[in-house]
C-alpha cells in the first residue's frame, strides 16, 4: 500500500497547534521552574551544577519519549539510539571538522538527526506495540554496533572526548567556567523544549494523539489520519532525543557507545514510569530522581539493581501513576 | 471546600511560613555569629628517624619547632587547621578503581587485595607522615561513563587526593582527559596498558602515571620470543582478541612487529569478540578451518578460561601453537585439568616466582597467599607500585621543602623515580610510563601446584621491547 | 570451502538454534497464552544456568547420565519458581496496560539477577568435567566436541515432546485454544486461569533448560542473560509474536546467519541479529508469521 504524504493535510495538522486559555497557565509554571533553577546556580557549587544539568538534559529525552508513550501508547526501546546520533554527530564534528561553536554543533546535530528521522519514521509509523518497541530496539542496537565497530572513526568503546566548546564565541579557560555558562545554555534549551512540548500536547493535535492511543481503529473511523499523526509525533519525539544527546557531550566531556545500548533505553523507560507516564511533568521528575539515584545508590549498596526492580514493582502495583501521579492524588484528596 | 476548612488551611500556611522563616533567620544568625573554633590539637610529625610532638592551642597560630636528626637543624613551621602548609590532620583518602565484579574480577580483585594489604601496612607504621590512609573503592565494571562520575565525586566531594588502579584500558583512556584537565590529582594507572594513553589521548601527561608494562612491551616481546624460541617457522597467524581498545592494540602491535621481523608471515584469520563472550565456538571453528601455525589471543581472566575450556576439546592446542599475551591474569584459576602445556603465556612484569629468590617478592607472596589464598598478579603489583611511589614522593617532598608537598611537587617527584618493588627494579620514565622486565613463559604442569606454571621463562629488558621516550610504537617498529 | 568447514557451520547453526529456541519458544508460548511479554526470560535463563552449576558441584566423578538428569532437575526447579511467581505477581498486572506488564517483568528480572548475585556472588563459575567426559569426535577432518551433539539432541527431543503435548493431548488443545482466542475459550468453559501457571512454568522450564545446557562449556556469569533476552525478543518479533512456527524459523535464521557471519565477517557478530530484525520488521510489520493481535 503506497502512502502519499498530503501536504495540505500536513499543513492543517500544524495549524491546529493552539492552546486554550486555561492551559496557558502551564507555561507559567514552566517558566517559574526555570527561574528557580537559574537563581540557585551560584549557590550549589560545581558538583551539583553538573547534576542539575544532567537532570535537565535527561528530562528532554524523557519528555520526547513520553510523547510517544504517555500520549501515544507506543513504547520505544530505542531512544538511546537517537540520543547516540545526537551525541556522536556533535562529537565527530568537533573532532574532524574542528568546529567548536556550540550553537553550530547543536544545529548540525539537529539537521543530520532529522535526515535520519524522516526516513526512519516513515517505516516506524507503520508499527504498533511490541513491533514498534523492537524495531526501535534493533535500530538503537545497530547504531550502537556502528559506533562500537567503526572504532577508527568513532573511537569505538574508548569513546571520544569532547573539548571545551565556545558559547556565543566566548572562550572558556577552564572546564568549571564552561560548566557555569553551559548550565544556563542547557536551561534555556530545556525551557524552550518543555514549553513547546506543553503547547503540543495540550493542543488539538495532542488530544488527537491521545485519542489514537486509546483506540486507533476508532480514530481512523472518525477520519483521523492516524499514520500521519504518528509520523509527526515520532519525528518530534526522536528529535528531542537527538537534541538531548547533543547536549550531553559537552557536559560530560566524554561520549562513548554504551550510552546508546538497550540498557540506557531501558533506563529511559524506567525513569519515565517512575515519574509517571500519564503526566506531563512525569519524565522531568523521573529524570531528576534517576540522575540522583544513579550517583548515590551505587555507593550505598551493590544491589542497586534489586532496589531499582523492587521500587518499580511497588510503583506499578501501588502507584501506577508514578511519583507525579501520587502527588496529584494527594492534592486531590484534601 | 467550606469556610471552616479554608480558614484552617490559611492558618496552617501562616504558621508553617512563620516557622520556616524563623528557622531561616535563626540559622543565618547562628552561622554568622558562630565563634571561631578553638581547638587544642596535637600534631605528630614523623621525619625519618625522629618523632616529635607539638601542641597547638589556637587556629592560625604558627608554632616553630626545631626537629633534630636531620643533617642540618632546620626550623620547620607547622600550622594546623589550614591545610596549605604543614601536614593536614585529616586522614589521607586514596581512591581505588578496579574490577570488583564480572569476568574481569578474577584479575581486578588482586588490585583490591594488594591495596588493602599495603594500606594496612602503611597505617600500622603510622601512615604517610602521620596521616592515616583511607581507601575508597569504585567498581570499574559500572562502565566508563559512570566511572567518570564516580571519580569526579571522589575528588570533588570526598576530597580524595590520589587515585590508583584503573584496570581497563577503555576506562583509562576515558578518564585520562578528565583527570588532566579537570580533576588534577596524581593518578596511577596500575594496568590500563593501551599505548594510546600516552601516545594519543594525553601526550603530555602531568598527573597521570602508569606503573605497568604496556602493550608494546608485551606484544613485541611475544613477537621476538615466537621467532626465536616458540615457533620460528611461523608463516600463518590467526588472532582472537577482545573487541575494544586493548584487544585491538595488542593484535595490531603483535602482528605488525612479527611481520616486520619476518616479512613472509600472513594473517589468515582475525577474530573479534566482546569482553564477556561466553561462546567462542564459532571463532574456534573458524580458526581451525583457516589452519594457522600460531594463534595469538589477548583475552584475559575469565574470558581466557572460557576460551581455553572451549578450545581444548575442539583440538585447538593440538592443531596449532597458542600465545596468550595476558595469560598472567589469573594463575590459581588456570587449573591443570583444562589448561594445556605448551602455551606461551605473558604475565607482564609479575609471576609469583619471578624474580626468583628475591626477598621482597617472596615476602609479599607469603603475605598475600596467607590472606587471599591466591597468588598476586600484575594488577596488584601496579597498584602496589603506584601507592608506594606516591608515598615516597610525599615523604621526599616533605624532606626537601619542610611541608606537605603540593600536587605539582608530588607529580614532579614521581617522574624519574626508581624503586625496588616485589617484582624487581622499576623505573618511572619522564613520560610517565614505567618500565621494567617483561616476563613470558611456556606453561607446564608440575605436581606441586594444581594450576599451570611457567617453565622455561623468557625475560626481556625494556631496551629491547619498549619504544624510547617520545617515539610512537608503530613508528618505532617501522625503523627496525 | 572444505567439507569440514561446512560441517562445522552446520553444527554450529544447530547449536545456536538449540539455545535460542529453548528461550524463544518459551517466550512465544507465554505471550500467546498469557499475553505477557516476559522481559525476565533472560533472568530465568541465567537462574537455570546457576542452579545447574550448583547441582553439578555436588556431584563429582559420576557417570554422565547423572549429569544429564541434573539438567532436567535444575530446569524443573526453576520452572516451579516460575509457577509460583505467576499467580503472585503477574496476575496483578493483567488489567493494566501493556507497558506496565513489560515493566513488571523488567523489574522482576532485576530482582532475580541481584538475588542470584547475592547467593552466588560475582565471580564466574565453571564446570568442566561433563564436557571433558564426553570427549570429541572427528568428522571429515574437523574435531567437534560430543557434548554439542548431546545438547542439540536434547533440545530437538524437547521440541518433539512439546509438539506432542500441544497437538496430541487434551491439555495441549486447551492451551492452543486459549492462545488463539482467550475470550472464546473462557466462554466455552475452559478454565483459562488455571492454565496460566502451567504454561508459564512450561515456558520457564524450557528457557532454564537453555541456560543449563550452556553450563558445561561456557563461563557462567551474571551477564549471560541480558543479551539473550534482547535476542530472544528480536527473534520472537521477527517470527511473529505468539507464533511457535515463527520462533523456530526465526531461531534457525539467526543461528545460521551468526554461524556463517562469524566465518566470513567476524566483525559483524554483534549486529547481525538486529540488522535482520530491522529488515524483516520494515517489510513485514507483524513479523514473518505473526497475526494481527487485537487487544480488547
Amino acid at each position: 500500500m503506497v502512502y502519499v504524504v498530503d501536504m495540505k493535510e500536513g499543513y492543517n495538522i500544524i495549524k491546529r497547534i493552539t492552546l486554550i486559555k486555561k492551559e496557558r497557565k502551564g507555561i507559567l509554571y514552566i517558566i517559574l521552574f526555570t527561574i528557580i533553577l537559574a537563581i540557585i546556580r551560584p549557590f550549589i557549587g560545581p558538583y551539583w551544577s553538573f547534576i542539575v544539568a544532567y537532570g535537565l538534559i535527561i528530562s528532554i529525552v524523557g519528555l520526547g519519549f513520553n510523547l510517544l508513550l504517555g500520549y501515544n501508547g507506543l513504547l520505544s526501546f530505542g531512544h538511546a539510539g537517537m540520543f547516540g546520533i545526537g551525541m556522536y554527530t556533535l562529537g565527530l564534528c568537533t573532532k574532524y571538522f574542528n568546529i567548536s561553536s556550540l550553537e553550530i554543533l547543536i544545529l548540525l546535530s539537529i539537521i543530520i538527526g532529522l535526515i535520519i528521522i524522516i526516513g526512519l519514521g516513515y517505516v516506524a509509523s507503520k508499527l504498533i506495540i511490541v513491533y514498534f518497541a523492537l524495531f526501535m530496539l534493533s535500530f538503537g542496537q545497530i547504531i550502537f554496533a556502528l559506533t562500537y565497530k567503526l572504532y577508527g572513526i568513532t573511537g569505538g568503546s574508548d569513546g571520544l572526548s569532547i573539548p571545551i566548546l565556545t558559547i556565543l564565541n566566548i572562550n572558556f579557560n577552564s572546564r568549571i567556567d564552561f560548566l557555569y555558562c553551559y548550565y544556563y545554555f542547557v536551561l534555556l534549551i530545556f525551557t524552550i523544549c518543555t514549553i513547546f512540548m506543553w503547547i503540543l500536547v495540550n493542543s488539538p493535535f495532542g488530544k488527537t494523539l491521545q485519542a489514537i492511543k486509546v483506540d486507533d481503529i476508532r480514530a481512523t473511523y472518525i477520519g483521523v489520519p492516524v499514520r500521519k499523526y504518528r509520523y509527526i509525533a515520532f519525528i518530534i519525539s526522536t528529535l528531542y532525543a537527538v537534541i538531548s544527546g547533543a547536549l550531553y557531550g559537552p557536559l560530560n566531556g566524554f561520549i562513548y557507545p554504551e550510552l546508546i545500548s538497550h540498557v540506557f533505553s531501558g533506563e529511559i523507560v524506567y525513569l519515565t514510569l517512575l515519574g509517571g507516564m500519564n503526566y506531563f511533568a512525569g519524565p522531568i521528575v523521573g529524570s531528576f530522581i534517576y540522575t540522583i539515584l544513579k550517583v548515590y545508590i551505587p555507593t550505598i549498596t551493590e544491589y542497586w539493581q534489586f532496589i531499582m526492580g523492587a521500587t518499580l514493582i511497588i510503583m506499578i502495583l501501588l502507584f501506577p501513576g508514578g511519583i507525579v501521579g501520587w502527588i496529584y492524588s494527594k492534592f486531590k484528596k484534601r | 471546600m467550606n469556610e471552616k476548612e479554608k480558614i484552617n488551611r490559611r492558618d496552617y500556611l501562616k504558621y508553617t511560613g512563620a516557622a520556616i522563616g524563623g528557622l531561616v533567620v535563626g540559622g543565618a544568625l547562628g552561622y554568622l555569629l558562630k565563634p571561631a573554633e578553638v581547638v587544642e590539637k596535637t600534631a605528630t610529625v614523623t621525619v625519618p628517624g625522629v618523632e616529635k610532638t607539638v601542641t597547638v592551642t589556637a587556629p592560625g597560630v604558627v608554632s616553630t619547632v626545631t626537629v633534630p636528626g636531620a643533617t642540618v637543624t632546620a626550623p620547620r613551621t607547622i600550622t594546623i587547621e589550614k591545610p596549605k602548609k604543614g601536614i593536614p590532620s585529616e586522614p589521607l583518602k586514596i581512591g581505588l578503581t578496579t574490577f570488583l565484579t564480572g569476568t574481569a574480577a578474577l584479575e581486578g580483585t588482586h588490585a583490591e587485595a594488594t591495596a588493602e594489604i599495603l594500606v594496612e601496612e602503611i597505617n600500622a607504621a603510622g601512615g604517610i607522615l602521620g596521616r592515616k590512609v583511607e581507601l575508597l573503592k569504585v567498581d570499574e565494571a559500572i562502565g566508563a561513563d559512570a566511572l567518570i562520575k564516580a571519580v569526579r565525586k571522589l575528588v570533588t566531594e570526598d576530597k580524595v587526593e590520589f587515585l590508583v588502579g584503573l584496570v581497563s584500558s577503555g576506562n583509562g583512556t576515558a578518564l585520562a582527559p578528565v583527570i588532566e584537565n579537570e580533576l588534577q590529582v596524581p593518578t596511577v594507572y596500575g594496568t590500563a596498558t593501551t599505548r594510546r594513553l600516552f601516545e594519543e589521548v594525553i601526550p603530555k601527561p602531568k598527573f597521570v602515571f602508569r606503573t605497568s608494562n604496556y602493550d608494546p612491551m608485551e606484544c613485541i616481546a611475544a613477537a621476538k620470543i615466537v621467532l626465536k624460541y616458540f615457533c620460528p617457522g611461523v608463516k600463518r597467524i590467526a588472532g582472537i582478541n577482545p573487541d575494544y581498545a586493548f584487544g585491538r592494540d595488542e593484535w595490531e602491535i603483535f602482528s605488525k612487529a612479527l611481520m616486520k621481523l619476518k616479512p613472509d608471515v600472513e594473517i589468515v584469520y582475525e577474530g573479534w569478540a566482546p569482553l564477556g563472550t561466553t561462546d567462542f565456538t564459532p571463532h574456534i571453528s573458524a580458526i581451525l578451518a583457516s589452519k594457522p601455525d600460531l594463534v595469538f589471543t589477548s583475552f584475559f581472566a575469565g574470558d581466557l578460561i572460557t576460551l581455553v575450556k572451549q578450545a581444548g576439546p575442539m583440538g585447538l592446542f593440538k592443531a596449532t601453537k597458542v600465545v596468550a599475551s595476558v595469560g598472567g591474569s589469573a594463575y590459581s584459576d588456570f587449573k591443570k585439568e583444562f589448561f594445556p602445556e605448551g602455551v606461551l603465556m605473558g604475565t607482564r612484569q609479575c609471576f609469583f616466582t619471578y624474580p626468583p629468590k628475591f626477598p621482597p617478592m617472596e615476602e609479599f607472596v607469603r603475605k598475600y597467599y596467607a590472606r587471599t589464598k591466591r597468588y598476586p598478579i600484575y594488577t596488584g603489583m601496579g597498584t602496589w607500585h603506584g601507592i608506594m611511589a606516591f608515598k615516597t614522593a610525599i615523604e621526599l617532598g616533605y624532606e626537601l621543602l619542610g611541608e606537605w608537598p603540593d600536587v605539582n611537587t608530588i607529580v614532579k617527584l614521581m617522574e624519574r623515580m626508581s624503586m625496588i618493588t616485589p617484582v624487581g627494579y622499576r623505573f618511572i620514565r619522564p613520560d610517565h610510563q614505567t618500565v621494567g622486565y617483561q616476563v613470558y613463559g611456556i606453561t607446564k604442569h608440575v605436581p606441586e601446584y594444581d594450576f599451570v606454571v611457567l617453565d622455561p621463562m623468557y625475560i626481556y629488558p625494556p631496551e629491547e621491547i619498549a619504544p624510547p621516550v617520545g617515539v610512537k610504537t608503530l613508528d618505532w617498529i617501522n625503523t627496525w | 570451502m572444505s567439507v569440514g568447514l561446512l560441517i562445522a557451520i552446520f553444527f554450529n547453526t544447530l547449536l545456536f538454534f538449540s539455545i535460542l529456541i529453548s528461550i524463544t519458544i518459551g517466550l512465544s508460548l507465554i505471550f500467546g497464552v498469557l499475553g505477557i511479554l516476559n522481559l525476565a526470560h533472560g533472568a530465568f535463563y541465567t537462574l537455570g544456568a546457576y542452579v545447574a552449576i550448583s547441582l553439578f558441584s555436588y556431584f563429582t566423578n559420576v557417570p554422565p547420565i547423572i549429569y544429564y538428569i541434573l539438567f532436567f532437575i535444575a530446569s524443573v526447579i526453576v520452572g516451579i519458581i516460575g509457577m509460583w511467581i505467576e499467580p503472585t505477581l503477574l496476575r496483578r498486572v493483567y488489567k493494566l496496560p501493556d507497558e506496565y506488564q513489560l515493566l513488571l517483568t523488567f523489574s522482576l528480572s532485576l530482582i532475580i539477577l541481584d538475588t542470584i548475585r547475592y547467593f552466588w556472588g560475582v565471580m564466574p563459575y565453571y564446570h568442566y568435567e561433563f564436557f571433558a567426559m564426553l570427549g570429541n569426535s572427528e568428522i571429515a577432518g574437523t574435531i567437534y566436541p560430543n557434548y554439542y551433539f548431546v545438547a542439540i539432541a536434547t533440545v530437538i527431543l524437547l521440541l518433539i515432546l512439546l509438539y506432542l503435548l500441544l497437538f496430541k493431548t487434551k491439555i495441549g488443545l486447551l492451551i492452543r485454544a486459549a492462545s488463539m482466542d482467550k475470550e472464546m475459550a473462557i466462554s466455552l468453559g475452559i478454565n483459562v486461569k488455571a492454565l496460566y501457571p502451567l504454561v508459564f512454568a512450561l515456558g520457564i522450564f524450557l528457557c532454564a533448560m537453555g541456560g543449563a545446557l550452556t553450563t558445561p562449556y561456557s563461563a557462567i556469569t551474571l551477564g549471560i542473560g541480558s543479551e539473550m533476552t534482547t535476542i530472544a525478543f528480536a527473534i520472537t518479533a521477527m517470527g511473529g509474536l505468539g507464533s511457535l512456527k515463527g520462533a523456530i524459523l526465526g531461531s534457525l535464521i539467526v543461528g545460521f546467519v551468526r554461524a556463517l557471519g562469524v566465518f566470513y565477517f567476524p566483525e559483524i557478530e554483534l549486529v547481525v541479529v538486529y540488522i535482520v530484525m530491522f529488515i524483516i520488521l520494515s517489510i513485514k510489520p507483524y513479523g514473518l508469521c505473526g497475526r494481527y493481535e487485537r487487544r480488547v
